[in-house]
């Protein structure tokens, strides 16, 4: 460990100050704004705004379309993160080999991330309609009918949809970290003769747990604030079927003019993951520990 | 180096991935190409357009001042950049190795990214009215510095953990000071991160619909908010729209690829291959 | 090295982009004035009204009237106007924040009928609006409390659509005998074929779509008979409330109260139910809404759908659709149709309040409204509409329909999230996927809360 000397904690502090200034400039006065936003009655449709306690936010928990919105959240953030997850990892490991063109086959696997996720949904709602868009029409020369829109289908549909927005980005991630990785401990390996999936499994793996670790968190916090694209593909429905929860809260502040309202979700929000930061920041710093 | 080598299987996968992830761009080019009635009757009518009319109301032609939204985001895009890799590496290396604050500053930092946007709209549109910043690409820099530094110093955090510290602890024997170790040994070895970060900021803030729209209105315009006025109260324009996404494109296919090639330089000189 | 560049690049970068940032931000609010276009030299006097509008044909044509003004009569009133395009689909939400930080950044809002009763608290009636020179619908929808907070541009309501010439064989006697056995088949009536869609009760709209969806007539040249926008979406709520009012419905009865679980309103869902369940429309229009009803329409895999009249341009033009376009009254009886008008406003708190009535007094004429029409607007004037025919087939069943079959909904406060409220508590049920009745109360439920 290196020592920590009074110089050192000084150095600390000048390098944390820029942050600082920023978090307390950008966090401090939304925080207030919005926190008392959330114990007012802030309604688009009454110009006068007045405290109102908890009442705000005894609407939100008393309302089942808020806990539905959790709950397909949840579903949909735990699946897309699993598939993307998995799949990014395994695409690293593919492209950590010599193959040809790899930097043209690389920039056009982060594609996706360079369109934004709003004018992607558009292109997904014109490639993908029955009647005007080229994938219902391939299939068609196939001879197969595919109605991609059914109720029944339009989960799945989604999950496909994050993912090939998303895998990109966690293929990046895994990939980056598999570059610290020496081609000597591959040697090695393989020099004990171990084969290639117990080498990834027993070696590889364990190594890139931070990185998993940050992908997981990340990955979990942007599904949960997911919007972009299910909003213009579905506006959440039929119903409130696959209405996220910030669907619910967009629609919340923005279609129901309740700005208290939504600011009330937005805190509780917070308050339901707040409990699960400190076990993850400890996964990141223990392995930190090594 | 057996497992490295190269594989016709990988080569084959690799090109599946970049095509299936390619769908929504080729599909884009697809449209952009074809006239508006070939749009109206069918995926399968290849009528094209040969002025190619899409791509001039793109750039502009249709009365949008497109030049100026590509402007605007590259500006936002790279300012993001700087301001969040000034940010965030100094800091998570006085987190990560000076044990600087515990561990508060990633659980604040993990806590932004639970805040869903639209608790920061409204404050933000009104503190920043307050200082006349509403509509200049300054404040969607700040905006977007602030979205993306929860990836920033998570990655780094990541990163730093993955560099061994003897390197460090041999050097501060040797007597270097603080600034000396974090500028000649860390920095270097920290190359690859910075360039995901890099490219991660450009690519999201270029991708920034939500916080564009609210707090600009004709000046600081982006591209993809732009490129929404394509949806009209007389049909939704598909083939300006998907010209407008195959432009934007560009910039930040140039600059990943830019990056990239910067990775390899870092790379290459010596930084992480022991 | 490397590391030593980038930091000096960095630093120097970040300390120049803090000195332009005082520099830019008075830069940028003198260049907003100037882009207006027009009368330079009147700077000094001209007081500078900025007006909000949607971009696209609106924005487009709008600015023509502003180019005018500014070079005509603005100069008399000592006003010149600059019109800013937000865009289109966040317009409203974003004057929503607006309007809730009581900003005084624009002087002029776009509203819309639908949402003139959130915003009136917001905004200063306009004086100077001459209600005779408008479609009684158009002016009367944007008043709130008997004070006209809107001045009216374009005017949207619902036609049926449907393709001429295919309604046309129905006249044909070889086809009678099938017909009547679909319509067996899907309504539980025999029906015999009616060749006039201005005559359509329901029943008549059904049984043809199902006469032409190749489920049951495999002759039937379009795939199905029928594009309905089923998506959980306020705007397809405005569509469907002509069912509930074609058969005598209404959001609320006599009493106030809400109204979705009368007779009317569960055969309104009923009907949506029968068209989506039967198949008489693709399995994907659960996501439907304007642009995929086109879409179906021009395709040629549906020929028929109660549609806003905006898409009148596009069909009438495209694909299949292309001069076999027909027109029609929604079916049922009385008024029918969903007008709402867009509209321009004046903010509570703008600056400029004088300078504004002048310019909205200047724009409530027909002299102004007649640049807009010649640029692609649609204005509420049956006097520049009815010399518009040419152009624009439409506007004569558009001026007929609002005279006599339009209607409003009630204008409360929350007339906006009402529609919202319905699409939501409905469009499951719109799918035959949950009982009309219990989607009917569940919406009950909802507009109460909505109109306390």
């Amino acid at each position: 460990m290196i020592p920590r000397t009074r110089d050192s904690r000084i150095a600390a502090w000048i390098l944390t100050a820029p942050l600082l200034a920023f978090f307390a400039l950008m966090l401090g006065y939304p925080l207030l704004v919005g926190l008392q936003t959330s114990v007012s009655r802030n309604q688009l449709s009454e110009p006068i705004v007045s405290f109102s306690g908890l009442d705000n936010f005894f609407r939100i928990l008393t309302d089942p379309d808020f806990w539905g919105s959790i709950g397909f959240t949840l579903q949909f953030a735990f699946v897309a993160t699993s598939l993307q997850l998995v799949l990014g990892f395994l695409l690293a490991l593919v492209f950590d080999r010599k193959i040809p063109a790899k930097a043209a086959l690389f920039s056009a696997v982060l594609v996706p991330i360079m369109i934004a996720p709003s004018l992607m949904a558009v292109m997904f709602r014109l490639i993908l309609n029955e009647n005007i868009g080229a994938i219902p029409a391939v299939f068609s020369l196939f001879g197969a009918q595919v109605s991609l829109f059914d109720p029944a289908k339009v989960f799945p549909l989604l999950i496909l949809l994050d993912c090939i927005q998303f895998i990109p980005f966690t293929f990046l991630l895994f990939y980056a970290s598999l570059q610290n990785i020496s081609d000597e401990l591959y040697e090695a390996a393989s020099i004990d003769g171990a084969r290639y999936s117990s080498t990834i499994w027993r070696i590889v793996l364990p190594i890139l747990k931070p990185a998993i670790v940050v992908v997981v968190l990340l990955r979990i916090l942007e599904s949960i604030r997911n919007f972009d694209v299910i909003y213009i593909l579905t506006g959440g429905g039929p119903g409130t079927t696959t209405q996220t929860v910030g669907i619910f809260i967009y629609k919340t502040a923005f279609q129901q003019g309740d700005f208290g309202a939504a600011a009330a979700a937005s805190v509780i929000l917070v308050l339901l993951l707040a409990p699960f930061t400190p076990w993850i920041i400890k996964k990141l710093s223990t392995s930190e520990k090594q | 180096m057996r497992f490295r080598k190269s594989s016709g299987g990988a080569f084959a996968i690799a090109l599946s991935a970049a095509f299936l992830f390619n769908v929504p761009l080729l599909g884009a080019i697809f449209n952009s190409l074809r006239s508006d009635e070939a749009i109206a009757s069918g995926a399968l009518v290849w009528e094209f357009d040969s002025g190619f009319t899409h791509f001039q109301n793109a750039l502009g032609a249709a009365g949008y001042d497109f030049p100026l939204f590509f402007r605007n985001s590259i500006l936002i895009s790279l300012g993001a950049v700087i301001l969040v890799t000034v940010l965030a590496v100094p800091a998570s290396y006085a987190v990560v190795r000076l044990g600087f604050g515990g561990p508060w500053i990633l659980r604040i930092a993990v806590a932004l990214r639970v805040i869903p946007a639209i608790f920061f709209l409204i404050p933000f549109y009104l503190m920043f009215s307050r200082f006349g910043l509403i509509d200049s690409i300054w404040v969607l820099i700040l905006v977007d510095s602030f979205i993306n530094l929860t990836l920033a110093l998570l990655i780094f955090a990541n990163a730093l953990a993955e560099i061994p510290l003897e390197i460090e602890e041999s050097a501060a024997i040797d007597g270097a000071n603080v600034y000396q170790r974090l500028r000649h040994i860390v920095l270097p070895l920290l190359a690859p991160a910075m360039v995901s970060v890099a490219v991660l900021t450009f690519l999201f803030t270029w991708a920034d619909y939500i916080f564009a729209v609210v707090l600009t209105a004709s000046d600081a315009t982006t591209v993809t908010v732009g490129a929404a006025n394509f949806v009209t109260s007389y049909g939704i324009r598909w083939g300006d729209i998907s010209a407008a996404v195959v432009l934007s494109i560009f910039p930040p296919l140039i600059f990943a690829l830019f990056a990239q090639k910067f990775l390899v330089r870092g790379l290459a000189s010596g930084a992480v291959k022991g | 090295m490397q590391s030593k560049k980038l930091m000096a690049v960095a630093s120097s970068l970040f300390a120049s982009a803090l000195v332009l940032a005082g520099c830019t931000s008075t830069a940028s609010s003198d260049g907003a004035a100037d882009t207006s276009g027009a009368s330079e030299s009147t700077a000094t006097e001209a007081t500078n009204v900025s007006m909000v509008l949607w971009p696209g044909p609106e924005g487009e044509a709008m600015q023509k009237v502003v180019d005018s003004y500014n070079a005509g009569q603005g100069v008399a009133d000592g006003v010149e106007v600059e019109q800013i395009l937000l865009s289109r689909e966040d317009t409203f939400s974003k004057e929503a924040a607006l309007m809730k930080a009581e900003s005084s950044e624009y002087d002029i809002y776009f509203t819309a009928s639908y949402l003139i009763g959130q915003h009136a608290g917001y905004l200063t009636p306009a004086t100077g609006v001459d209600a005779s020179v408008y479609l009684a619908a158009s002016v009367e929808s944007l008043q709130v409390d008997g004070m006209q907070y809107g001045v009216p541009l374009d005017t949207s309501l619902h036609f049926m659509y449907y393709r001429e010439d295919l309604v046309e064989t129905l006249s044909d006697a070889a086809n009678a005998d099938l017909y009547s056995s679909i319509a067996n088949e899907v309504l539980g009536k025999s029906l015999t074929p009616n060749a006039d869609p201005s005559t359509w009760t329901w029943e008549d709209a059904i049984a043809t779509a199902a006469f032409f969806t190749q489920e049951y007539n495999p002759n039937s040249p379009t795939k199905y008979g029928y594009a309905l926008p089923a998506k959980n979406l306020l705007y397809n709520t405005m569509i469907w409330n002509n069912l509930l009012w074609g058969l005598g419905g209404n959001w609320v009865d006599s009493s106030g109260a809400p109204a979705i679980s009368s007779d009317a309103g569960i055969e309104a869902i009923e009907l949506y139910a029968t068209i989506y369940d039967k198949g008489l429309t693709s399995p994907d229009s659960a996501q439907w809404e304007y642009g995929e009803t086109n879409a179906a329409l021009t395709t040629g895999n549906a020929m028929m759908a109660l549609q806003w009249n905006a898409a009148f341009s596009e069909l009438s033009t495209t694909g299949e659709t292309a001069g076999k376009l027909g027109i029609a009254p929604p079916p049922g009886s009385g008024p029918r149709t969903h007008v709402h008008s867009l509209a321009v406003a004046l903010n509570k708190f703008s600056a400029n309040q004088e300078a504004a009535q002048k310019w909205l007094a200047f724009l409530a004429t027909e002299e102004a409204m007649a640049i807009y029409a010649e640029n692609g607007g649609v204005p509420s004037m049956p006097g520049i509409l009815t010399g518009m025919v040419d152009t624009n087939a439409s506007f004569e069943n558009m001026i007929e329909y609002a005279n006599e079959i339009g209607y409003s909904e009630p204008k409360v406060a929350r007339e906006f999230d009402i529609y919202a409220a319905l699409a939501e508590e409905l469009s499951v049920a719109w799918l035959g996927q949950e009982s009309a009745s219990a989607a009917a109360e569940a919406a009950d439920a909802a507009m109460a809360e909505l109109l306390e």
